[in-house]
């Protein structure tokens, strides 16, 4: 029988370069190999929870998931302890998910991907699970810990949403 | 329309994918080997220290059993005026014993995020009607208590954890609780699911506390008084203006430790605006 190590390193070279991927598009920024790693981290800790996902992936996204959650809302609680000025910059960079510029070269695409990050968070969710990192709907479903009915409803509103934005329509209708 | 809906969704399709590089992706492999090696080998450690604890009280109590026997065979011997000596000994050592470091630490281990995850698929569960998977979450030797209220007494329903998976099919009837004017909640279990556990609208909660008090609701933290041992994953919907907040809701998910270390489920709690 394969001990906990030696599963947790066979996921890390499966999975590492997808959670990797989807922490990038999740939190908005390319500095995410920390994440990656407590990805793994956890879940090595966490064995004895994996019995209720389907499959490694899927198990690890939702850590992945909840960590990023988590790291956002405590960069922002760190941001409203301290009252020190700071940069402009840098407080748009820390308050929750505020992306930088990721998708540099991809101006139409940054532009959607902007937009993406400005829609409530159940249709962000499948936007960037669904949409960009191409899951099926029962492995968002999965990492989500919702019904399916709810990731094809909240997924087809969520494009209608984005695609009924006056930006959009203008650049593409227009 | 529908092609509109296609454009949007290719051009998701399309987004580039972000890869580590060969050897960044190494470097972290080796981290998080690194990582789990040193805690495994921390916690053998602590296996040792408990095992050379275990033969240290041993060997304490063996000392002051024949010590005790040594005192009375002197307070026999009526020219003996000192045999009050070993009391206090047994007291430093059993001192020294509760003490053992790290291990209050470990008592209370647990993570957050895990935590909040287990209490969503306890959700799940009850949303899906998976009676099994809920039960694999209860408490062996404490089951599960419910209460459609913030109040747990004597009384309160509590079900077995081999109940659980055939809880919705029984067809008795519990007093789960009084509500409004002080009338009966007399409920099958299916019934008390659907009308007062009302998960459904907890996965789309304002705020989830996990081992947080809830200022707004409990300023007492009247639980953590029921259940001082435990970890409570709270799910909490504000009210809405249009109700002046009144209308707000939570649900507690209680866990206290089993034998091994596990969180488990133990109680599950609704709280919501009293007159």
């Amino acid at each position: 029988m394969q001990n906990e190590r030696e599963i947790i390193s066979n996921w890390f070279f499966l999975y590492s370069q997808d959670v990797f991927n989807f922490l990038v598009y999740y939190s908005g920024t390319r500095d995410v190999e920390d994440l990656v790693q407590e990805v793994f981290i956890k879940a090595a800790k966490g064995m004895s929870t994996y019995r209720n996902h389907a499959t490694p992936k899927t198990w690890l996204f939702s850590i992945a998931r909840n960590l990023a959650i988590d790291k956002a809302r405590k960069n922002k609680t760190k941001i409203s302890r301290t009252n020190v000025a700071f940069h402009e910059e840098t407080l748009d960079q820390h308050i929750g998910f505020s992306p930088e510029q990721i998708l540099i070269g991809h101006e139409e695409k940054q532009e959607l991907y902007s937009r993406i990050n400005q829609q409530k968070k159940k249709y962000r969710d499948v936007l960037i699970l669904r949409g960009i990192q191409g899951l099926s709907v029962s492995e968002t479903a999965q990492i989500l810990g919702c019904k399916e009915t709810a990731v094809r409803t909240n997924y087809h509103r969520a494009v209608k949403a984005l695609q009924n934005e006056p930006n959009w329509r203008e650049s593409h209708e227009g | 329309m529908k092609d509109n809906l296609k454009n949007v969704q290719e051009k998701l399709n399309e987004f580039p994918s972000y890869h580590m590089s060969q050897s960044t992706q190494a470097l972290l492999h080796q981290q998080v080997m690194d990582t789990i090696e040193d805690s495994e080998i921390r916690q053998k450690r602590k296996g040792v220290f408990l095992i050379k604890a275990k033969v240290g009280i041993l060997t304490a109590a063996a000392v002051i059993i024949i010590s005790i026997l040594t005192v009375n065979l002197l307070n026999d011997n009526p020219n003996s005026s000192s045999g009050e000596n070993p009391i206090p000994i047994n007291q430093d050592v059993d001192q020294e014993i509760e003490q053992t470091p790290g291990e209050e630490e470990d008592n209370n281990l647990y993570d957050p995020l895990l935590l909040e995850q287990q209490a969503t698929e306890i959700l799940q569960a009850i949303y899906d009607h998976d009676m099994d998977v809920l039960s694999s979450h209860v408490h062996t030797e404490k089951g599960l208590l419910f209460s459609p209220y913030f109040s747990v007494m004597d009384d309160t329903v509590r079900f077995e954890k081999n109940e659980v998976p055939s809880l919705l099919e029984s067809e008795a009837t519990y007093l789960w609780g009084y509500g409004e004017a002080n009338m009966e909640i007399q409920l099958t279990p299916a019934d008390y699911f659907d009308k007062h556990l009302q998960v459904k609208r907890f996965f789309k909660s304002d705020e989830v506390f996990v081992d947080t008090q809830n200022l707004e609701v409990d300023p007492t933290n009247y639980l953590k008084t029921v259940f001082p041992d435990s970890k409570i994953v709270e799910f909490y919907h504000a009210g809405t203006e249009q109700y002046s907040g009144m209308d707000w809701r939570s649900l507690n998910l209680v866990f206290e430790q089993d034998e091994e270390g596990a969180w488990r489920l133990v109680a599950i709690i609704n709280n919501l605006f009293t007159p």
